[in-house]
């Protein structure tokens, strides 16, 4: 590929990589209930069979579960046969999931339809994160972050006709009339989904982050360094966020916080239900935003701030986060901050190990939060042992301390000597290498 | 290197097999084994290390009540 003809491309993929981006994101909000809209089911469900509520969120952990370790697999199919099927088979298995919800007379139908949800959330997930890395080489960590985010926001708007037609129509009619609708939606939606071809890319000028020069496939990649580093750092900060976030109630109790009222822009609410609608919001603001930045003054850059920010908030809510107020804040800081792994470490897994395997290759950088999550328990072993959170606090803040350590100190020389700006390349070709490859597999996909 | 059994030579020493007999200008025998392919067999080692394992062993550990809680947290924070 020459530089002129990707220069004299630009004004065509700016359209279509934006509309690509657009319908990645609609999929992602309408798959996202399966995740964030379940706790809305757990009590009438449990009102309708008597089953406990351990026994009912096993289905949500087996979503979980199969949600986040089954994104590698599917990111494998997706880079060779492109995104339309698989956020297809996406769309039908959210459609079934909730189906099977809808008609479970028994614990093992549930689960079932866990699964299937784990499924179709990983399907839809891991195609839309990828598919954004991959028509935007220049603008990875703000699409990377929009189409992350994106999945917290579709639910935001759906939760509550979700939560209306459950108390008026039951919770049964209601799993069936959204499968129905989210299934259909993303069925329709994965038909124009497609992989960038050669010529849909932007200028090589436009990037402003350091590249790999070829694509590497996922075999070659988990022998790198670099991938190490990173799966490092976003085990690091994901597990401090996740032990941390397990004390939040705990906390909120200790500190008189739980019962608390507090009054923002007029309305009056408690303070916890405060906290948490905020941390959502700033969990999905985050990621984009701290994606875009990292676009501009590097990835590592980006990181390394980032997570030294988090650490800093995760201490400011440690000792400052007493009164409702204080605690609301630093709280939502906390999550403006923790978010972004999931924009920073896609963009990067992009930039380093290019365009044609990043699916399967950030899939596996992805089930950092899956191992992170095993870590979760030994935070609350930890709470009994010391008798006190704030060991737990300290050593979230410490993991951050010393992700944002190996961001500026470890994997921002690894980039700099293994990455090239590719204004820097003798030639176009290295910013996108084997040209060939996407253009066939833009024809199947 | 890998033995050859019950007289069938393993597709290493196949290889080599095949080589000589480019060598001594021989026609190759079709019933050598087939040739693998390293790439296509080694690129589903990091799918199975770190999706089906970890799956099956996160599986098991959801009976544990502090895994369950913790999964349930990740799916409520990510």
């Amino acid at each position: 590929m020459s530089a002129t003809s990707t220069t004299t491309s630009a004004p065509i993929h700016n359209s279509t990589r934006w509309v690509q981006l657009g319908l990645g994101i609609i999929c992602m909000a309408s798959v996202a209930n399966l995740q964030y809209g379940w706790t809305l089911f757990v009590l009438p469900i449990q009102h309708q069979w008597g089953w406990s509520k351990a026994e009912i969120q096993i289905a949500f952990s087996i979503f979980i579960l199969l949600e986040t370790w089954l994104v590698p697999f599917e990111g494998l199919i997706v880079d060779r046969i492109g995104p339309r099927w698989m956020v297809l088979a996406g769309g039908v298995a959210t459609f079934l999931a909730w189906f099977v919800d809808s008609r479970a007379t028994t614990l093992g139908m549930l689960y079932l339809g866990g699964a299937i949800a784990g499924f179709a959330g990983g399907a839809v997930y891991g195609t839309c994160v990828g598919n954004a890395l991959k028509w935007f080489p220049d603008k990875r960590g703000l699409c990377g972050g929009l189409t992350a985010a994106g999945f917290g926001a579709g639910a935001a708007i759906t939760i509550a006709p979700i939560r209306s037609m459950i108390e008026t129509s039951g919770y049964q009619h209601t799993f069936l009339v959204f499968a129905i609708i989210y299934g259909v939606i993303i069925v329709v939606v994965a038909n124009f989904l497609r992989a960038p071809a050669a010529e849909d890319l932007p200028a090589v000028s436009t990037i402003k982050v350091a590249q790999g020069t070829r694509d590497v496939p996922p075999q070659e990649a988990v022998r790198s360094p670099i991938f190490w580093i990173m799966y490092l750092m976003f085990f690091l900060v994901a597990a401090g966020g996740l032990m941390s976030a397990a004390q939040l109630a705990p906390i909120a109790k200790e500190r008189g916080i739980a019962d608390a009222t507090v009054i923002i822009f007029g309305f009056s609410m408690p303070a916890i239900v405060a906290a948490l609608t905020a941390h959502n919001v700033t969990n999905g603001v985050g990621r984009p935003l701290n994606g875009w930045i990292s676009d501009h003054i590097g990835r590592a850059n980006m990181m390394g701030i980032a997570f030294a920010i988090e650490a800093v908030c995760l201490a400011a809510f440690g000792f400052f986060g007493t009164t409702p107020m204080s605690f609301i804040v630093t709280d939502a800081l906390v999550f403006l901050f923790w978010g972004d792994i999931f924009s920073l470490f896609a963009a990067t897994v992009g930039d380093a190990f290019g365009r044609q395997y990043v699916t399967v290759n950030y899939g596996i950088m992805y089930t950092a939060k899956g191992v992170a999550s095993l870590l979760v328990p030994l935070g609350n072993v930890l709470t009994q042992w010391t008798g006190s959170w704030h060991a737990v606090y300290a050593v979230g803040c410490g993991m951050n301390v010393a992700a944002a350590l190996l961001g500026f100190f470890v994997l921002k020389p690894v980039i700099a000597a293994r990455l090239t700006l590719p204004g820097q390349s003798t030639s176009a070709e290295n910013a996108y290498p084997d040209e060939e490859v996407p253009r066939r597999r833009a024809v199947g996909s | 290197m890998r033995r050859c059994r019950g007289g069938v030579p393993s597709d290493h020493s196949a290889s080599r097999a095949r080589q000589l007999f480019r060598l001594m200008e021989m026609p190759v025998p079709t019933d050598l084994p087939a040739r693998r392919q390293p790439a296509q067999i080694s690129r589903l080692g990091p799918i199975v290390v770190f999706s089906i394992v970890p799956s099956l062993i996160s599986l098991l550990l959801i009976h544990y009540p502090a895994f369950a809680n913790a999964f349930v947290l990740l799916g409520q924070m990510s």
